[in-house]
Protein backbone atom coordinates (compact mmCIF):
# COMPACT_ATOMS: atom_id res chain seq x y z
CA UNK A 1 0.00 0.00 0.00
CA UNK A 2 2.77 2.42 0.93
CA UNK A 3 4.74 1.58 -2.24
CA UNK A 4 1.71 1.96 -4.52
CA UNK A 5 0.89 5.25 -2.84
CA UNK A 6 4.41 6.51 -3.49
CA UNK A 7 4.35 5.33 -7.10
CA UNK A 8 0.98 6.96 -7.76
CA UNK A 9 1.95 10.25 -6.17
CA UNK A 10 5.17 10.34 -8.20
CA UNK A 11 3.28 9.63 -11.43
CA UNK A 12 0.69 12.32 -10.69
CA UNK A 13 3.36 14.85 -9.84
CA UNK A 14 5.23 14.17 -13.06
CA UNK A 15 2.06 14.60 -15.12
CA UNK A 16 1.00 17.81 -13.40
CA UNK A 17 4.42 19.44 -13.28
CA UNK A 18 5.31 18.16 -16.73
CA UNK A 19 2.19 19.67 -18.25
CA UNK A 20 2.88 23.20 -17.00
CA UNK A 21 5.28 24.11 -19.85
CA UNK A 22 2.71 22.84 -22.34
CA UNK A 23 0.04 25.35 -21.59
CA UNK A 24 2.55 28.05 -20.77
CA UNK A 25 3.97 27.76 -24.30
CA UNK A 26 2.18 26.79 -27.47
CA UNK A 27 -0.90 24.76 -27.83
CA UNK A 28 -0.78 21.06 -27.32
CA UNK A 29 -3.66 21.78 -24.96
CA UNK A 30 -6.07 24.51 -25.96
CA UNK A 31 -8.60 24.14 -23.20
CA UNK A 32 -8.83 24.20 -19.46
CA UNK A 33 -11.64 23.51 -17.06
CA UNK A 34 -13.07 23.99 -13.62
CA UNK A 35 -15.66 21.98 -11.77
CA UNK A 36 -17.43 22.31 -8.44
CA UNK A 37 -19.41 19.65 -6.61
CA UNK A 38 -21.67 19.40 -3.57
CA UNK A 39 -21.76 15.87 -2.25
CA UNK A 40 -23.20 13.59 0.36
CA UNK A 41 -20.16 11.87 1.84
CA UNK A 42 -20.51 8.57 3.66
CA UNK A 43 -17.66 7.19 5.77
CA UNK A 44 -17.87 3.44 6.34
CA UNK A 45 -16.21 2.50 9.65
CA UNK A 46 -13.89 -0.49 9.75
CA UNK A 47 -14.46 -3.32 12.17
CA UNK A 48 -11.73 -2.16 14.55
CA UNK A 49 -13.48 1.20 15.05
CA UNK A 50 -16.37 -0.58 16.86
CA UNK A 51 -18.65 2.16 15.58
CA UNK A 52 -22.36 1.67 16.30
CA UNK A 53 -23.32 3.02 12.86
CA UNK A 54 -22.64 1.27 9.55
CA UNK A 55 -22.03 4.61 7.84
CA UNK A 56 -21.36 8.19 8.95
CA UNK A 57 -22.89 10.99 6.89
CA UNK A 58 -21.05 14.19 6.04
CA UNK A 59 -21.48 16.98 3.52
CA UNK A 60 -18.62 17.67 1.16
CA UNK A 61 -17.92 20.58 -1.14
CA UNK A 62 -15.03 21.17 -3.47
CA UNK A 63 -13.77 21.18 -6.98
CA UNK A 64 -11.04 20.64 -9.49
CA UNK A 65 -9.05 23.01 -11.63
CA UNK A 66 -7.84 21.32 -14.79
CA UNK A 67 -5.06 23.30 -16.47
CA UNK A 68 -3.95 20.52 -18.77
CA UNK A 69 -6.22 18.81 -21.31
CA UNK A 70 -4.80 16.38 -23.86
CA UNK A 71 -7.14 15.43 -26.75
CA UNK A 72 -6.84 11.85 -28.00
CA UNK A 73 -8.76 11.74 -31.28
CA UNK A 74 -12.15 13.43 -31.56
CA UNK A 75 -14.03 11.78 -28.73
CA UNK A 76 -11.54 11.14 -25.96
CA UNK A 77 -9.46 13.48 -23.89
CA UNK A 78 -7.16 13.08 -20.95
CA UNK A 79 -6.92 15.82 -18.36
CA UNK A 80 -4.84 16.46 -15.27
CA UNK A 81 -5.76 18.84 -12.50
CA UNK A 82 -5.62 19.99 -8.93
CA UNK A 83 -8.46 19.09 -6.57
CA UNK A 84 -9.51 20.48 -3.21
CA UNK A 85 -12.41 19.43 -1.00
CA UNK A 86 -13.77 20.34 2.43
CA UNK A 87 -15.83 17.70 4.22
CA UNK A 88 -17.84 18.68 7.26
CA UNK A 89 -17.95 16.66 10.45
CA UNK A 90 -20.44 13.83 10.35
CA UNK A 91 -23.90 14.00 11.86
CA UNK A 92 -23.65 13.51 15.63
CA UNK A 93 -24.68 10.11 16.90
CA UNK A 94 -24.67 9.54 20.65
CA UNK A 95 -21.47 10.99 22.05
CA UNK A 96 -19.36 10.78 18.91
CA UNK A 97 -18.99 12.13 15.41
CA UNK A 98 -16.37 11.75 12.67
CA UNK A 99 -13.99 14.64 12.29
CA UNK A 100 -14.15 17.21 9.49
CA UNK A 101 -11.26 17.25 7.07
CA UNK A 102 -9.83 19.00 4.05
CA UNK A 103 -8.18 17.23 1.16
CA UNK A 104 -5.93 18.54 -1.59
CA UNK A 105 -4.13 16.76 -4.36
CA UNK A 106 -3.76 15.91 -7.99
CA UNK A 107 -6.22 14.19 -10.27
CA UNK A 108 -6.30 12.56 -13.68
CA UNK A 109 -9.51 12.12 -15.70
CA UNK A 110 -10.40 10.52 -18.98
CA UNK A 111 -13.45 11.99 -20.77
CA UNK A 112 -15.42 10.15 -23.38
CA UNK A 113 -17.72 12.28 -25.58
CA UNK A 114 -20.59 9.84 -25.98
CA UNK A 115 -22.77 12.37 -27.83
CA UNK A 116 -22.50 16.11 -28.47
CA UNK A 117 -24.31 16.73 -25.19
CA UNK A 118 -23.19 13.91 -22.94
CA UNK A 119 -19.76 13.12 -21.55
CA UNK A 120 -18.76 10.14 -19.46
CA UNK A 121 -15.76 10.56 -17.16
CA UNK A 122 -13.58 8.18 -15.26
CA UNK A 123 -10.86 9.48 -13.02
CA UNK A 124 -8.60 9.00 -10.09
CA UNK A 125 -6.96 11.35 -7.62
CA UNK A 126 -4.33 11.17 -4.97
CA UNK A 127 -5.18 13.51 -2.12
CA UNK A 128 -3.64 14.44 1.15
CA UNK A 129 -6.39 14.71 3.76
CA UNK A 130 -6.06 16.63 6.98
CA UNK A 131 -8.42 16.22 9.95
CA UNK A 132 -9.03 19.80 11.00
CA UNK A 133 -9.12 19.52 14.82
CA UNK A 134 -5.91 17.52 15.04
CA UNK A 135 -4.06 18.55 11.87
CA UNK A 136 -3.43 14.87 11.31
CA UNK A 137 -2.50 14.00 7.74
CA UNK A 138 -3.91 10.99 5.96
CA UNK A 139 -3.41 10.01 2.30
CA UNK A 140 -6.52 9.29 0.25
CA UNK A 141 -6.81 7.48 -3.04
CA UNK A 142 -9.96 8.57 -4.87
CA UNK A 143 -11.71 6.78 -7.72
CA UNK A 144 -14.43 8.70 -9.54
CA UNK A 145 -17.08 8.17 -12.18
CA UNK A 146 -19.12 11.08 -13.49
CA UNK A 147 -21.72 11.79 -16.10
CA UNK A 148 -21.86 15.31 -17.53
CA UNK A 149 -24.65 16.86 -19.58
CA UNK A 150 -24.03 20.00 -21.61
CA UNK A 151 -26.10 23.05 -20.74
CA UNK A 152 -24.69 25.27 -23.49
CA UNK A 153 -23.86 24.86 -27.16
CA UNK A 154 -20.62 23.37 -28.36
CA UNK A 155 -19.73 26.46 -30.36
CA UNK A 156 -19.51 28.75 -27.38
CA UNK A 157 -16.16 29.54 -25.81
CA UNK A 158 -17.31 28.68 -22.28
CA UNK A 159 -19.20 25.46 -22.21
CA UNK A 160 -21.20 24.59 -19.08
CA UNK A 161 -22.14 21.13 -17.93
CA UNK A 162 -24.20 19.78 -15.08
CA UNK A 163 -22.52 16.73 -13.60
CA UNK A 164 -23.29 13.84 -11.31
CA UNK A 165 -20.15 12.39 -9.74
CA UNK A 166 -20.00 9.10 -7.84
CA UNK A 167 -16.76 8.37 -6.00
CA UNK A 168 -14.94 6.15 -3.58
CA UNK A 169 -12.21 7.30 -1.21
CA UNK A 170 -9.81 4.59 -0.13
CA UNK A 171 -7.76 5.08 3.02
CA UNK A 172 -5.66 2.51 4.81
CA UNK A 173 -8.09 2.52 7.76
CA UNK A 174 -11.52 2.92 6.13
CA UNK A 175 -13.43 3.52 2.91
CA UNK A 176 -15.86 6.30 1.99
CA UNK A 177 -18.44 6.54 -0.77
CA UNK A 178 -20.01 9.74 -1.97
CA UNK A 179 -22.24 11.16 -4.64
CA UNK A 180 -23.77 14.49 -5.47
CA UNK A 181 -24.30 17.13 -8.09
CA UNK A 182 -22.04 19.74 -9.56
CA UNK A 183 -21.25 22.00 -12.44
CA UNK A 184 -18.25 22.14 -14.68
CA UNK A 185 -17.07 24.64 -17.22
CA UNK A 186 -14.66 24.07 -20.07
CA UNK A 187 -12.99 27.18 -21.35
CA UNK A 188 -11.33 27.25 -24.75
CA UNK A 189 -8.23 29.37 -24.98
CA UNK A 190 -8.19 32.20 -27.51
CA UNK A 191 -5.66 31.05 -30.06
CA UNK A 192 -4.84 33.34 -32.94
CA UNK A 193 -4.88 31.44 -36.22
CA UNK A 194 -2.13 32.08 -38.74
CA UNK A 195 -3.32 33.23 -42.16
CA UNK A 196 -1.55 33.76 -45.46
CA UNK A 197 -1.64 37.29 -46.72
CA UNK B 1 -13.37 11.56 38.53
CA UNK B 2 -10.96 14.37 39.33
CA UNK B 3 -7.62 13.66 40.95
CA UNK B 4 -5.33 16.46 42.07
CA UNK B 5 -2.28 16.03 44.21
CA UNK B 6 -0.15 18.57 45.96
CA UNK B 7 3.53 17.81 46.35
CA UNK B 8 4.72 20.20 48.96
CA UNK B 9 7.85 18.27 49.62
CA UNK B 10 10.21 16.37 47.40
CA UNK B 11 9.21 12.78 46.89
CA UNK B 12 11.23 9.92 45.53
CA UNK B 13 10.02 7.19 43.20
CA UNK B 14 11.74 3.89 42.73
CA UNK B 15 11.38 2.35 39.30
CA UNK B 16 13.57 -0.09 37.37
CA UNK B 17 16.33 0.08 39.97
CA UNK B 18 16.47 3.83 39.64
CA UNK B 19 15.31 6.41 42.11
CA UNK B 20 13.76 9.62 40.86
CA UNK B 21 13.42 12.67 43.05
CA UNK B 22 10.48 14.84 42.14
CA UNK B 23 10.30 18.45 43.14
CA UNK B 24 7.49 20.12 45.03
CA UNK B 25 4.72 21.62 42.90
CA UNK B 26 1.67 23.41 44.17
CA UNK B 27 -0.46 24.03 41.08
CA UNK B 28 -2.35 20.71 40.82
CA UNK B 29 -4.77 21.38 43.67
CA UNK B 30 -5.93 24.65 42.13
CA UNK B 31 -6.06 22.97 38.72
CA UNK B 32 -8.29 20.15 39.82
CA UNK B 33 -10.63 22.23 41.94
CA UNK B 34 -11.32 24.62 39.13
CA UNK B 35 -11.60 21.87 36.52
CA UNK B 36 -14.05 20.03 38.77
CA UNK B 37 -16.20 23.09 39.38
CA UNK B 38 -16.08 24.15 35.74
CA UNK B 39 -17.17 20.75 34.49
CA UNK B 40 -19.83 20.41 37.18
CA UNK B 41 -21.15 23.81 36.13
CA UNK B 42 -21.26 22.80 32.50
CA UNK B 43 -23.10 19.60 33.41
CA UNK B 44 -25.76 21.53 35.27
CA UNK B 45 -29.15 22.57 33.93
CA UNK B 46 -27.86 26.09 33.59
CA UNK B 47 -25.72 25.07 30.65
CA UNK B 48 -25.88 21.60 29.10
CA UNK B 49 -28.19 19.60 31.41
CA UNK B 50 -25.99 16.56 31.47
CA UNK B 51 -26.28 14.57 34.65
CA UNK B 52 -23.96 12.12 36.27
CA UNK B 53 -22.08 11.69 39.49
CA UNK B 54 -18.59 12.90 40.19
CA UNK B 55 -15.88 12.32 42.69
CA UNK B 56 -13.09 14.68 43.59
CA UNK B 57 -9.95 13.20 45.07
CA UNK B 58 -7.72 15.88 46.48
CA UNK B 59 -4.77 15.76 48.77
CA UNK B 60 -3.43 18.95 50.16
CA UNK B 61 -1.57 20.36 53.08
CA UNK B 62 -4.35 22.23 54.82
CA UNK B 63 -6.23 19.55 56.75
CA UNK B 64 -8.70 22.04 58.18
CA UNK B 65 -10.08 22.91 54.80
CA UNK B 66 -13.62 21.68 54.14
CA UNK B 67 -12.32 19.35 51.47
CA UNK B 68 -12.42 15.69 52.24
CA UNK B 69 -8.89 14.47 52.05
CA UNK B 70 -7.97 11.07 50.90
CA UNK B 71 -7.46 8.64 53.72
CA UNK B 72 -3.74 8.46 53.44
CA UNK B 73 -3.53 5.27 55.39
CA UNK B 74 -5.20 3.45 52.50
CA UNK B 75 -3.01 4.98 49.85
CA UNK B 76 -4.21 7.01 46.94
CA UNK B 77 -3.60 4.30 44.39
CA UNK B 78 -5.82 1.86 46.27
CA UNK B 79 -8.51 4.48 46.55
CA UNK B 80 -8.52 5.17 42.83
CA UNK B 81 -8.54 1.47 41.96
CA UNK B 82 -11.34 0.81 44.42
CA UNK B 83 -13.36 3.61 42.90
CA UNK B 84 -12.88 2.24 39.40
CA UNK B 85 -13.92 -1.25 40.37
CA UNK B 86 -16.80 -0.14 42.55
CA UNK B 87 -18.36 2.22 40.01
CA UNK B 88 -17.68 0.60 36.67
CA UNK B 89 -21.09 -1.15 36.66
CA UNK B 90 -22.99 2.10 37.15
CA UNK B 91 -21.71 3.63 33.95
CA UNK B 92 -23.88 2.76 30.94
CA UNK B 93 -23.11 2.71 27.23
CA UNK B 94 -24.53 6.20 26.79
CA UNK B 95 -22.34 7.73 29.50
CA UNK B 96 -18.92 9.28 29.36
CA UNK B 97 -16.41 8.40 32.05
CA UNK B 98 -13.92 11.20 32.60
CA UNK B 99 -10.68 10.98 34.54
CA UNK B 100 -8.74 14.21 34.97
CA UNK B 101 -5.43 13.91 36.78
CA UNK B 102 -3.07 16.72 37.70
CA UNK B 103 0.20 15.94 39.40
CA UNK B 104 3.60 14.45 38.80
CA UNK B 105 4.40 12.05 36.01
CA UNK B 106 7.63 10.39 35.05
CA UNK B 107 9.20 8.89 31.97
CA UNK B 108 9.53 5.12 31.58
CA UNK B 109 5.88 4.19 32.13
CA UNK B 110 5.12 6.44 35.09
CA UNK B 111 2.25 8.58 33.78
CA UNK B 112 0.75 9.07 37.24
CA UNK B 113 2.84 9.31 40.38
CA UNK B 114 0.78 9.51 43.51
CA UNK B 115 2.20 10.24 46.91
CA UNK B 116 0.85 9.69 50.36
CA UNK B 117 0.88 12.54 52.78
CA UNK B 118 3.94 12.43 54.96
CA UNK B 119 5.59 9.71 52.96
CA UNK B 120 8.76 10.43 51.03
CA UNK B 121 8.06 7.57 48.61
CA UNK B 122 5.67 7.89 45.68
CA UNK B 123 3.66 5.16 44.03
CA UNK B 124 3.41 4.74 40.28
CA UNK B 125 0.23 4.07 38.32
CA UNK B 126 1.32 2.62 34.99
CA UNK B 127 -0.35 3.00 31.62
CA UNK B 128 -1.44 -0.63 31.73
CA UNK B 129 -3.09 -0.11 35.10
CA UNK B 130 -4.95 2.95 33.85
CA UNK B 131 -6.23 1.18 30.75
CA UNK B 132 -7.00 -2.08 32.57
CA UNK B 133 -9.04 -0.21 35.14
CA UNK B 134 -11.16 1.60 32.55
CA UNK B 135 -11.56 -1.39 30.22
CA UNK B 136 -14.61 -2.89 32.01
CA UNK B 137 -16.36 0.49 32.06
CA UNK B 138 -19.16 0.72 29.51
CA UNK B 139 -19.60 3.83 27.41
CA UNK B 140 -16.94 6.20 26.22
CA UNK B 141 -13.91 6.93 28.35
CA UNK B 142 -11.76 10.03 28.34
CA UNK B 143 -8.51 10.23 30.27
CA UNK B 144 -6.92 13.65 30.65
CA UNK B 145 -3.51 13.94 32.26
CA UNK B 146 -1.77 17.17 33.15
CA UNK B 147 1.56 15.70 34.14
CA UNK B 148 5.09 15.37 32.81
CA UNK B 149 5.60 12.76 30.07
CA UNK B 150 1.84 12.23 29.95
CA UNK B 151 1.89 11.64 26.18
CA UNK B 152 3.03 8.09 26.88
CA UNK B 153 -0.57 7.10 27.62
CA UNK B 154 -1.93 8.24 24.26
CA UNK B 155 -2.53 5.22 22.05
CA UNK B 156 -1.21 5.15 18.52
CA UNK B 157 -4.09 5.16 16.06
CA UNK B 158 -3.66 1.97 13.98
CA UNK B 159 -3.78 3.47 10.52
CA UNK B 160 -2.15 0.47 8.83
CA UNK B 161 -3.62 -3.06 9.09
CA UNK B 162 -0.48 -4.55 10.64
CA UNK B 163 -0.66 -2.00 13.47
CA UNK B 164 -4.07 -3.34 14.49
CA UNK B 165 -2.60 -6.70 15.49
CA UNK B 166 -0.70 -5.09 18.35
CA UNK B 167 -4.00 -4.39 20.07
CA UNK B 168 -2.95 -1.31 22.01
CA UNK B 169 -5.73 0.79 20.49
CA UNK B 170 -8.89 0.58 22.59
CA UNK B 171 -11.96 1.84 20.68
CA UNK B 172 -14.06 4.19 22.74
CA UNK B 173 -11.18 5.31 24.95
CA UNK B 174 -9.89 8.80 24.27
CA UNK B 175 -6.82 10.52 25.68
CA UNK B 176 -5.72 14.10 26.08
CA UNK B 177 -2.30 14.78 27.54
CA UNK B 178 -0.48 17.93 28.55
CA UNK B 179 2.76 16.97 26.85
CA UNK B 180 4.37 14.45 24.55
CA UNK B 181 5.93 11.27 25.92
CA UNK B 182 9.38 12.86 26.06
CA UNK B 183 8.39 16.28 27.38
CA UNK B 184 7.81 17.73 30.79
CA UNK B 185 4.66 19.71 31.58
CA UNK B 186 5.05 23.17 33.07
CA UNK B 187 3.17 25.19 35.65
CA UNK B 188 3.39 28.85 36.61
CA UNK B 189 1.69 31.61 38.51
CA UNK B 190 -0.50 33.48 36.06
CA UNK B 191 -0.45 37.18 36.86
CA UNK B 192 -3.83 37.95 35.31
CA UNK B 193 -5.63 35.53 37.63
CA UNK B 194 -3.20 35.70 40.54
CA UNK B 195 -2.80 31.99 41.16
CA UNK B 196 -0.90 28.99 39.92
CA UNK B 197 -1.94 26.50 37.28
CA UNK B 198 -0.41 23.97 35.00
CA UNK B 199 -0.24 25.60 31.57
CA UNK B 200 -2.32 22.76 30.16
CA UNK B 201 -5.04 23.04 32.79
CA UNK B 202 -5.06 26.81 32.47
CA UNK B 203 -5.81 26.63 28.76
CA UNK B 204 -8.14 23.65 29.21
CA UNK B 205 -10.20 25.78 31.59
CA UNK B 206 -10.26 28.59 29.06
CA UNK B 207 -11.26 26.15 26.32
CA UNK B 208 -14.36 25.06 28.23
CA UNK B 209 -15.34 28.61 29.08
CA UNK B 210 -13.87 29.13 32.54
CA UNK B 211 -12.98 32.79 32.55
CA UNK B 212 -11.80 33.17 36.17
CA UNK B 213 -13.92 36.27 36.63
CA UNK B 214 -15.55 36.34 40.08
CA UNK B 215 -19.11 37.05 39.07
CA UNK B 216 -20.37 34.63 41.67
CA UNK B 217 -19.07 32.35 44.33
CA UNK B 218 -20.28 28.92 45.13
CA UNK B 219 -19.69 26.08 47.46
CA UNK B 220 -20.32 23.04 45.35
CA UNK B 221 -20.96 19.53 46.42
CA UNK B 222 -19.18 17.06 44.27
CA UNK B 223 -19.42 13.33 44.48
CA UNK B 224 -19.78 11.62 47.80
CA UNK B 225 -20.01 14.58 50.08
CA UNK B 226 -16.82 16.34 49.22
CA UNK B 227 -17.20 20.09 49.24
CA UNK B 228 -15.38 22.75 47.42
CA UNK B 229 -14.29 25.77 49.30
CA UNK B 230 -15.67 29.07 48.14
CA UNK B 231 -14.46 29.39 44.65
CA UNK B 232 -15.27 31.69 41.81
CA UNK B 233 -17.90 30.42 39.43
CA UNK B 234 -18.44 32.31 36.23
CA UNK B 235 -21.86 33.67 35.49
CA UNK B 236 -22.69 33.91 31.85
CA UNK B 237 -19.67 32.52 30.10
CA UNK B 238 -18.61 32.04 26.57
CA UNK B 239 -17.56 28.69 25.28
CA UNK B 240 -14.78 29.17 22.79
CA UNK B 241 -14.83 25.52 21.77
CA UNK B 242 -18.60 25.21 21.39
CA UNK B 243 -18.92 24.49 17.71
CA UNK B 244 -22.29 23.77 16.13
CA UNK B 245 -23.87 22.96 19.48
CA UNK B 246 -21.21 20.52 20.65
CA UNK B 247 -17.99 20.80 22.60
CA UNK B 248 -15.66 18.10 21.35
CA UNK B 249 -12.36 16.69 22.46
CA UNK B 250 -10.77 17.55 19.12
CA UNK B 251 -11.77 21.20 19.33
CA UNK B 252 -10.49 21.47 22.91
CA UNK B 253 -7.21 19.89 21.83
CA UNK B 254 -6.98 22.32 18.91
CA UNK B 255 -7.68 25.30 21.20
CA UNK B 256 -4.97 24.33 23.70
CA UNK B 257 -2.46 23.43 21.01
CA UNK B 258 -2.97 26.74 19.23
CA UNK B 259 -2.36 28.69 22.44
CA UNK B 260 0.77 26.68 23.15
CA UNK B 261 2.01 27.17 19.62
CA UNK B 262 1.03 30.77 18.90
CA UNK B 263 0.76 32.46 22.30
CA UNK B 264 3.38 30.63 24.34
CA UNK B 265 5.39 29.98 21.15
CA UNK B 266 6.12 26.43 22.19
CA UNK B 267 6.75 24.53 18.99
CA UNK B 268 8.57 21.58 20.51
CA UNK B 269 8.78 22.57 24.18
CA UNK B 270 5.42 21.20 25.36
CA UNK B 271 3.00 19.80 22.82
CA UNK B 272 -0.31 18.28 23.96
CA UNK B 273 -1.33 14.96 22.47
CA UNK B 274 -4.69 13.41 21.77
CA UNK B 275 -6.18 10.30 20.22
CA UNK B 276 -5.87 10.54 16.45
CA UNK B 277 -8.05 9.03 13.75
CA UNK B 278 -11.44 10.06 12.39
CA UNK B 279 -13.57 9.61 15.53
CA UNK B 280 -14.14 12.50 17.92
CA UNK B 281 -15.79 12.53 21.34
CA UNK B 282 -18.44 15.02 22.42
CA UNK B 283 -18.01 16.24 25.97
CA UNK B 284 -21.01 18.56 26.03
CA UNK B 285 -23.94 18.90 23.70
CA UNK B 286 -26.74 21.46 23.55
Amino acid sequence: MKLSRLALSTLFLIIIVGSIPLFAGFSITNRYGVSMDVLWYGSIPSEFHHDPLPIRSHLSIGGTFTPAVFPIGDTVELSAGLSGYYTTRSIVFGTTFWRPFMAFGTSIDMSLYISPSFVGKIGTALLLGMYLPTWELAPIWRLQLAGEYALTEQSQRNRWFVRIPISVDIRSDYISVFAGIGFSCRINRLIAKEQNR
Amino acid sequence: MYIGLDYHYTISVESNDNTYNLSNITGPIQDIKEVAVAIEQLKSERYFSQGGSSILLVEEEDFDAPVQLLPTQNGIKNRIETYYKGNSNEITENDIFLLYYTGHGGSADMPMIVASEGSPVGEVITKKEITDWVKPIQGKKIIILDSCFSGQVVDEYPREPDERDIGSYVPGTFFLSASAASQTAKEARFIEIDHRHGFFSYYFLRAIGWNHSPEATSQMEIGTGEHMRDITVPGRIDFPTLNGGVMSLGDIYRYISDYFRFTERWITYQTPQTTLGPIDLILFQQ
